[in-house]
């Protein structure tokens, strides 16, 4: 991506100096100061009480010893293959959103991010249900043992972790999807070439794009535990994440280990981030510029409708439809019944509904949601706005690993990373107290959530020109103006679901809440969790229906206040298909080249806005 | 909660003024200070209730499971924040004082204990028992399974090939007392481990926990599932299609209170109080009412609930505390190897 080149006075706009020291400053105490007194562990145990040496390999030999090898080589091909999945179904996606005129584009972008909200731990139970011996299948006499080991296996495994990959994939390639092309389209036709001819011009100018997707969705993938704990686990199919949740639950604890594990991880995300920089080092992929001509879109006939339909069914079938189907299923159904309609009940539902004691957590952790969301999104923006402006740069390159790297590290190494750093006999005598109080837990939410949000936001800040910026600050705005008046209104809908994913994700937080939390303090998840140790899978999935339901609701809620309040041009400058929350500043940097600079495109955005 | 964010970062101000915390000041104090309480009894929230009631004594409450509870405590090792501990399992217990944590030397003197009781009082007296539970029953679905084994040792023959079920002992510390107590019955931890080693050959399937294995139980994957007794009697209540037997031999697993030993004086008072209170008739009460399954009683003219049969009738057996505690990340170790991965 081409950047605006601006006065040296004005560098810290693309987050320079004391900026970004103090971006580095909250990422340390959040992130990476946390997470190294967990990781140390791993060769120097004593350092905070856990042992008696103060320098060991000990730790690594035993991770080895307990299959750390063999679980790191699963996660590594089951990441991997997720990841080409993931890409693959995006780009597709991508093409039919951006590229074409298939009816539904709105939509598709809405169901993305009901996939993004939806847990995998819920995907991966909902495909068990469904394949099970006594599961869906069965009960309408289905039932295949060839399809059960299929699913409950390494390729199950994959293929969930795949799907739930696409969002994150289809955010990084849509934005380029849309914006590589117009000239370079038009050149090639303009010499003759046909469609082949394009995509072998256009294909290698989303290559940042796709590995940017790959590296993303391997992280995610391997750090993941939802699927990691059911499908896999029950499949004699250990992984990473796994092998660091028994070190973390066995007694005596044996933090050493899951810190070779919290390593071992960091490592294989930091491995993939050098080989994406390795592919793209030495060449230029700029190809977006003031005067750009907007990409065409292909008018799609009725075959071409239908396929980009079909598509698109069969992806959110695999990803939503079957699992709901089949939570909701083992939650209305009496077990040893049998299928049919004397089988069905509300009772589960019922049950929920004469539960004591969970409105004052559910309160606790909206207000938690809301308030570290917030924080969240308002960090992920300032990270996000940093990585754009110096993604070429050491520190770019660096706050991208340690970004990266967070994703890979399941909550629980951060929760007992914020034991280690901040309950101190030291910090208690200097006065300062943050163990054992709800900020420290907002501190947390926060760490937890921000490598997710920032990554979401990249694509949509790497797009806003400084340009922009410039151009308010010459027209007299002041610093705030210009991003408020200027930038705000073309990236208020990614902020907005950045928002709402923070939010989502906190407001069900288990690791973190349980090892964080004050006394007497009960988030939602940790209330739940109480309900659920003695429930069966019908109380728990549908306990889950209604969590996701009552998240899906909150987030109904915000998209309608959005639209009802938002200011007109906000709406319209950041409303678009979707990835295409860059449809704004495509729109914007269009005006640009149509009336001669940046300066039209700010007087254009604070028009609208 | 934002009036809880606002009181926090106040409260930070407030303590760095005054170079020392409120937490910190209460402790130096002799008053009345919050015990802090860590359990994993499910009867705990009534029990704090009742006990703040009659005493007076602020509770705070931090209520997980045992592995939860464990992890935190080893965490906060070089600041530790709890007062009393109350889970299932003497063995974890057992290991925290060999790492020097907890107060010996304390018996409550309220209400007499059984001869059982007794048994289990450690000789150094750092920690205490409030009831017992067995480390592994057996659930099963009479329609599926109409011949259940007598003994776990007949797990491994041929008529049961792909049908058991049981939780990760790496992650169920219960499960790990009933491994120990099989290789205990078994005759040590080489005949324990072929054993073992021969249930997976034969089809043993892994859970995480009791609710995971309970839940495969329902879905058909298994047509046993070994689990605390507890927990099988709480699911055999709701699907009255399932029993709950007890194969040979069925390991106890006493509930234990024990004291953090480094809790300031006036702390370690009030958990003295409070497991004096769990002693007492009122005590006793308060916690069968609450979970009438949460074990047999130790405590002399205290009856067990109806559903529990009498603890005489069972093939039970006790194992040494300290020895297989020891042993616990060796054979958990182990087991992750050589069954749940192997």
């Amino acid at each position: 991506m081409a950047n605006d080149r601006g006065p040296a006075s004005r560098r810290w706009f693309r987050g320079g100096g004391p900026w970004r020291l103090a971006v580095w400053g909250v990422v340390a105490l959040l992130l990476v100061v946390p997470s190294l007194c967990f990781l140390v562990q791993a060769v120097s145990p004593r350092l905070f009480g856990q042992g008696r040496a103060w320098w060991t390999g000990a730790n690594v030999a035993a991770a080895w010893h307990q299959g750390l090898g063999v679980a790191l080589a699963h996660s590594v091909v089951v990441g991997a293959a997720a990841a080409l999945l993931a890409v693959v179904v995006a780009g597709g996606l991508a093409v039919v959103v951006e590229r074409t005129t298939a009816v539904g584009r709105g939509a598709t972008v809405l169901g993305l991010w009901a996939v993004l909200l939806c847990p995998s731990y819920l995907i991966a139970v909902g495909w068990e249900e469904i394949v099970l011996r006594a599961g869906m299948l069965s009960a309408l006499g289905l039932w295949s043992p060839a399809l059960q080991h299929l699913v409950l296996g390494p390729v199950g495994v994959a293929v969930v972790l795949g799907l739930k990959g696409v969002p994150f994939a289809y955010f990084a390639l849509a934005p380029s999807m849309a914006a590589v092309g117009g000239d370079l389209e038009h050149a090639v036709r303009a010499h003759g070439g046909r469609r082949w001819a394009t995509l072998r011009v256009l294909g290698p100018l989303l290559l940042p794009a796709v590995l940017s997707g790959l590296v993303i969705v391997f992280a995610e993938s391997v750090g993941d535990f939802g699927v990691a704990s059911t499908i896999a686990a029950t499949a004699h199919f250990p992984v990473a994440t796994y092998l660091l949740y028994e070190a973390i639950s066995t007694f005596p604890v044996n933090f050493g280990v899951a810190a070779v594990v919290g390593w071992a991880l960091v490592g294989t995300v930091g491995a993939a981030l050098l080989v994406q920089s390795g592919l793209l080092r030495g060449r230029s992929f700029a190809v977006l510029g003031s005067r750009g001509r907007a990409a065409r879109r292909r008018q799609l006939g009725w075959r071409g409708q239908l396929g980009a339909a079909g598509f698109r069914a069969a992806f959110f079938l695999l990803a939503l439809g079957v699992p709901v189907l089949g939570v909701l299923f083992s939650s209305v159904l009496v077990p040893f019944k049998g299928f049919g309609l004397s089988a069905l009940t509300l009772a589960n539902y019922r049950a929920l509904l004469g539960v004591q004691g969970l409105a004052g957590p559910i309160r606790f952790s909206g207000e938690m949601g809301l308030v570290c969301g917030l924080a969240t999104v308002a960090l992920g923006a300032v990270l996000a706005r940093t990585m754009a402006a110096s993604q070429r740069g050491v520190a770019g390159r660096l706050l991208d690993l340690t970004l990266v790297a967070a994703v890979a590290l399941p909550g629980v190494v951060f929760a007992a990373g914020y034991i280690f750093a901040y309950d101190l006999p030291a910090l208690t005598r200097l006065g300062i107290v943050l163990y054992g109080t709800v900020p420290l837990l907002g501190m947390a939410y926060v760490a937890n959530a921000v490598p997710q949000s920032s990554r979401i936001l990249l694509g949509p800040f790497s797009q806003v020109r400084d340009s922009l910026l410039y151009a308010a600050r010459v027209h007299g705005a002041g610093t705030s103006r210009a991003w408020r008046e200027g930038v705000l209104p073309l990236l208020a809908r990614p902020l907005l679901w950045a928002f709402l994913l923070a939010f989502a994700g906190i407001f069900l937080e288990l690791p973190i809440s349980e090892l964080l939390a004050p006394p007497n303090v009960v988030p939602v998840s940790v209330a739940v969790l109480r309900v659920l140790g003695k429930a069966d899978i019908g109380e728990g999935t549908a306990l889950s229906v209604v969590a996701v339901l009552v998240v899906l609701g909150v987030v109904a809620l915000a998209l309608g206040l959005f639209r009802l309040l938002a200011p007109l041009g906000w709406r319209r400058w950041s409303e678009g298909t979707g990835g295409a929350e860059h449809a704004g500043v495509r729109a914007a940097r269009r005006r640009a080249g149509q009336v001669g600079g940046p300066d039209a495109a700010v007087g254009a955005a604070r028009e609208a806005a | 909660m934002l009036s809880g964010l606002l009181a926090g970062a106040l409260g930070l101000a407030a303590c760095s003024s005054s170079g020392g915390t409120a937490q910190a000041a209460s402790r130096q104090t002799t008053q009345r200070v919050p015990l802090v309480v860590y359990s994993a009894k499910n009867y705990m929230p009534g029990v704090g209730t009742a006990f703040t009631k009659k005493t007076g004594i602020p509770v705070e409450l931090v209520n997980h499971s045992t592995g939860t509870l464990l992890a935190k405590i080893q965490a906060e090792r070089s600041d530790p924040q709890w007062g009393l501990l109350w889970i299932d399992g003497a063995a974890a217990c057992a290991a925290l004082d060999q790492q020097g944590m907890l107060l010996r030397g304390f018996e409550p003197d309220a209400g007499q204990l059984t001869s059982l009781g007794k048994e289990l009082v450690p000789a150094d007296h750092s920690y205490v028992p409030t009831a017992v539970t067995i480390a592994g029953a057996l659930v099963y679905n009479p329609k599926v399974l109409p011949d259940p084994p007598s003994s776990f040792s007949q797990l491994t023959e041929p008529q049961y090939r792909g049908k058991v079920g049981m939780n990760n002992p790496a992650i169920s510390g219960p499960t790990y007392t009933f491994v120990a107590g099989l290789m205990h019955q078994l005759g040590g931890v080489g005949p324990g481990e072929a054993f073992f080693e021969r249930l997976a050959a034969n089809g043993l399937q892994v859970f995480s926990t009791n609710k995971v294995t309970l839940t495969a139980l329902l879905q058909g994957r298994i047509a046993m599932a070994i689990v605390q007794n507890n927990a099988g009697i709480e699911f055999a209540e709701k699907y009255p299609q399932l029993k709950v037997v007890y194969p040979t031999a069925a390991t106890m697993l006493p509930s234990v209170i024990c004291i953090d030993g480094h809790a300031p004086k006036a702390e370690v008072a009030e958990a003295k109080e409070f497991a004096d209170y769990v002693y007492t008739p009122a005590g006793q009460a308060v916690m069968k009412a609450v979970n009438p399954y949460g074990g047999w009683p130790i405590m002399q003219g205290v009856t067990p609930a109806p559903l529990l049969p009498a603890l005489s009738s069972l093939p039970v057996q006790k194992i040494a505390t300290r020895t297989w505690g020891a042993r616990e990340a060796s054979i958990t170790q182990w087991f992750s190897e050589h069954v749940v991965n192997g």
